[in-house]
């Protein structure tokens, strides 16, 4: 008894390797032309569709729904063809040619456009997020806010077939507009009006911008032709000027809470070392810049009633939140426009001295206080 | 009961069996469709299952990583398999099929979800009312993501195979066994082809970040990761092995996508982090990675084999593992002092350095500690021994298993994981798939293709010295900075993007599309330390591994070719 049990199940392991030899024997039918599928089966103009199935060496021709044909299609590894959908696409099921033989897929495409419903909220300010709600949004390339401010897809925070959740970006216009939604086939579709607030950019958080040709350095920290650490620090007290060991950087770091005091105080680089532009035309199109550490256990928040000063003047007052709660440590770069202040055309920082006022806790780092374009 | 479980078994396991499994194209499951579709979960499973695919190299040849075939390293278990990779235990017979079977079963899985995706939302929608499972709004959300995280992953899995293998079947269905029997490989270029269009056509249908998602399952595939596949294929497309007639715009291609990574890494709060913290239980949570690859069950995540495998002989549990060579830290450059910017290689070349005489790692790349633990090192630390790498010493030669080469590897073990059998703390490991320095060099290799210029930007904005100097600047490396026009550019690369990406399994692969395996690959330099009255000296020696050219394509195994004669075999094999 025992030995048929084994007998039975070493027949039952020998046919299963017999059926792995046994592979010639089918290969008519592996090779018969079939469509298994056609995806995505909801498809817009200018989308590329994909058919799948078996032996399509011998296809020369895609036909579409209402007999449109496609002699321009593509063969993707063994069991692919794909197509871009042409305008004027209907539903219905697809057929290929091969052999003076046609094959139909087995699903039916539907054409579909898409369309938009709305958007909300109806008042957003820049920096927010608005989402589109609609049908059929899945391929659609791009949003056009007012002014002609561009955001394609791969900037989208989302994109679904109903929805497309996007961020209103700075640059456009402060007030009432619409979208424009690009779809694939290029057609625009136009959004109902919604109230934009245009308000200051956030602080973005991030690495140390570079110093490029275009920076007016106001103040690094380095010693330039005598005019070194002394000259530097910052006056109010609470404040050293320290050396990074390992790269050799000069910078200035707050030794004790400074309050209502000044931070960086430079009242000499310009005149000394002025080898740099030192003022601007277009303010407008500039940003100050300065680097910042905040060491670990610090809070950043805790810098309050913050003011710049640029060539003497003390018209530049920021406030609070200037710098963020932490930087972990590590440099990163503060930037703030001067479109802050409502300013344009010339500026100059020439003479007398440019700096930072306010209340900073202990610990925190500066340097590289700088004019960059934006 | 019993018998019936077992019968269960038997029968899945003829099922199995019966199928040939070619490519293991086959639609065997322990459950029906009906079963899946029936609760949201099942969906997901199938789609996790498809991510279980994405394999990680800890260690995946028992402990062995594929760094140990490679110049980076060498196994210190001479019967472990991975010195077939180099010893003529490797042929189509032997022929490493694990990426084979692992990734065409995944893109097997692939193919059948997205056959049945019309059937999947059509399942969703049965649970629009139904109240007792999760919000219909949150499940719609993370379904309609599933088929661009599904198309992602086997364009994944294809990408693997193209680079392992050359000219793969490219497959987009569920097979039968005789479809599957009657298989050609399709060209490399059109593999590499339909993974960049894959990538094109899913990257902006995936969110930026999950961070809003009402699912988080972490490690899902986001866009900056798609866009990452795309960078690394096209890198790979234009090297040398691929892009046998030097296709300039391949390079000028490669240029590009690589390129877009760097620009959208701020979009996806991707930066430059610290190289010490791309190891240790936490390296996810690194900004630069990308993608991330958690190991083990989720209830499981925490586990110690890496540093079992890894932390010297003599350190209880110990077993060595892979050790780091001297050619590679002959490539390390002097950070400071007055050898600054030459390399280990070149200061010392002699045959011998009397250790005790002279500090050699003394000012070396801060990258070399982070890698590597050499005779003198504390470690791991809660041992507070001194390691022992000299002839006799506590964890070198004589013992059996102890490095073959003068070093142990400190990078990707957790340097707070204690493997002793009373006191254990076991730590979660993660291998990183993607991470943003890979780009930066990428993009260097590639713009120096195009320009023929470290110094030249080319159409873009950054030149290739400068990507390179992102990499060398992080906070805690601070390597001098890559300037002016070398000739030896392409030398000096090849040795930074061995260090930067030292055991992160690039190297094995790297040197293949370069075709540089004779040079590289052929021997291995090692450091055999010998001390006696109080000095220590490390002796150079040389692995000799020999290299053949048909070594830069995996061979197809021979049971495949059995099941299907149309399926031919690469060069060489």
């Amino acid at each position: 008894m025992k030995n048929i049990k084994l007998l039975s199940v070493f027949l039952i392991f020998l046919g299963t390797f017999v059926q792995c030899q046994s592979t010639s024997d089918h290969n008519e039918d592996a090779l018969e032309t079939s469509i298994t599928m056609v995806y995505p089966t909801k498809v817009v103009t200018g989308q590329t569709i994909f058919i799948i199935g078996k032996n399509f060496n011998e296809v020369t021709e895609i036909v579409l729904p209402e007999n449109i044909s496609v002699k321009d299609f593509e063969r993707v590894g063994f069991n692919q063809l794909s197509l871009v959908t042409p305008a004027g696409m209907r539903s219905g099921v697809v057929t290929i040619k091969a052999n003076g033989s046609e094959y139909s897929s087995p699903n039916e495409i539907t054409a579909v456009t898409p369309k938009f419903s709305t958007i909300f909220p109806k008042e957003v300010k820049t920096g927010e997020e608005l989402t589109i709600k609609g049908e059929n949004l899945i391929e659609i390339q791009q949003v056009i806010f007012p002014d002609n401010v561009f955001i394609d897809a791969m900037h989208f925070k989302r994109k679904s077939d109903t929805e497309i959740i996007v961020v209103v970006p700075s640059g456009t216009i402060d007030g009432e507009g619409t979208l424009q939604i690009v779809a694939l086939s290029g057609d625009i579709i136009t959004t109902s009006p919604f109230s934009i607030e245009v308000t200051d950019e956030p602080i973005e958080e991030g690495k140390v911008d570079p110093i490029t040709p275009n920076t007016i350095i106001l103040l690094d920290y380095e010693e330039h032709g005598g005019h070194n650490g002394y000259w530097d620090n910052g006056w109010g007290g609470n404040t050293e000027i320290a050396t990074d060991p390992e790269t050799g950087n000069i910078f200035l770091r707050v030794t004790g809470d400074l309050n209502n005091n000044w931070i960086i105080n430079c009242n000499h680089q310009a005149n000394i070392d002025a080898t740099w532009p030192w003022s601007v035309d277009d303010v407008e199109n500039y940003m100050v810049k300065f680097d910042v550490l905040i060491p670990p256990g610090v809070d950043g928040t805790a810098a309050k009633g913050m003011q710049f000063i640029f060539g003497d003047q003390w018209n530049y007052w920021y406030g609070d939140n200037l710098l963020p709660k932490t930087t972990d440590g590590e440099w990163m770069t503060i930037r703030v426009p001067f479109t802050h202040w409502n300013l344009s055309g010339f500026l100059s920082f020439e003479s007398g001295t440019n700096g930072l006022f306010g209340t900073v806790p202990a610990g925190v780092c500066f340097d590289n206080l700088r004019v960059d374009p934006m | 009961m019993k018998i019936k479980h077992i019968i269960s078994l038997s029968t899945i396991t003829l099922l199995l069996m019966t199928g040939c499994v070619d490519l293991n194209y086959s639609e065997v499951q322990t459950n029906d469709k009906e079963w899946v579709y029936s609760m949201p979960s099942a969906v997901s499973g199938l789609v996790t299952n498809i991510y279980a695919h994405v394999r990680y190299d800890l260690g995946e040849f028992n402990g062995a990583m594929k760094a140990s075939a490679t110049d980076e390293s060498d196994y210190a278990i001479s019967i472990s398999d991975i010195h077939k990779f180099y010893n003529g235990g490797w042929s189509p017979m032997n022929p490493f099929d694990f990426i084979w079977v692992n990734n065409y079963a995944g893109i097997a899985q692939a193919n059948n979800f997205l056959e049945e995706l019309d059937n999947i939302y059509l399942s969703l929608e049965q649970y629009r009312y139904n109240v007792s499972v999760r919000p219909y709004e949150n499940l719609k959300k993370q379904f309609e993501l599933f088929e661009y995280e599904v198309r992602f992953l086997r364009a994944y899995l294809y990408f693997e195979l193209v680079r392992t293998y050359g000219n793969v079947p490219l497959v987009t269905k569920v097979l039968t066994n005789e479809e599957a029997n009657t298989l050609t490989r399709t060209a490399a270029a059109e593999v590499f082809k339909f993974v960049i269009d894959e990538c094109d056509a899913i990257a902006d249908k995936l969110p930026i970040t999950y961070e809003k998602e009402p699912n988080q399952d972490i490690n899902r595939v986001n866009r900056i990761t798609v866009l990452a596949l795309k960078a690394r294929a096209m890198l790979y497309r234009a090297s040398p092995l691929f892009n046998t007639e030097n296709n300039p715009s391949l390079w000028l291609a490669a240029a590009k996508a690589n390129k877009d990574v760097i620009d959208f890494a701020p979009t996806s709060g991707v930066e430059m982090g610290k190289y010490a913290e791309l190891s240790g239980e936490k390296n996810y949570a690194n900004k630069e990675v990308i993608w991330v690859r958690g190991t083990g069950m989720p209830e499981g995540w925490r586990m110690n084999s890496v540093e079992n495998f890894n932390f010297p002989i003599g350190v209880e549990n110990g077993e060595s593992g892979n050790c780091p060579t001297q050619s590679l830290v002959d490539s390390y450059e002097y950070k400071t002092g007055e050898n600054q910017g030459k390399t280990f290689g070149e200061v010392w070349p002699g045959k011998s350095i009397n250790l005790s005489a002279s500090n050699p790692y003394k000012d070396l790349d801060p990258r070399f500690a982070m890698t590597v633990v050499k005779n003198g090192d504390v470690w791991p630390s809660y041992t507070e021994k001194e390691i022992e790498t000299f002839e006799g010493g506590a964890n070198a030669s004589p013992i059996y298993g102890a490095t073959t080469t003068g070093y142990y590897l400190r990078k990707i073990c957790d340097p707070s994981a204690n493997i002793s059998t009373n006191n254990p703390s076991p730590k979660r490991h993660n291998y990183i798939i993607y991470r943003l320095g890979e780009f930066y060099l990428n993009y260097a290799e590639a713009i120096y293709h195009v320009t023929g210029s470290a110094d030249s930007k080319g159409d873009f904005d950054m030149s290739a010295n400068e990507a390179i100097n992102v990499v060398r600047s992080r906070s805690d490396v601070k390597m001098p900075s890559f300037q002016g026009d070398d000739p030896n550019f392409l030398e000096r690369y090849m040795r930074e993007r061995m260090i930067e990406l030292a055991f992160e399994d690039h190297r094995f692969w790297d040197v293949r599309r370069w075709k540089k395996g004779d040079r590289f690959f052929a021997s291995v330099a090692t450091a055999n330390l010998t001390k006696s009255s109080n000095e220590v000296i490390l002796n150079r020696g040389e692995l000799v591994r020999g290299w053949n050219n048909k070594y830069y394509l995996f061979p197809i195994p021979f049971t495949e070719i059995q099941k299907n004669k149309k399926l031919e075999q690469n060069p060489g094999w």
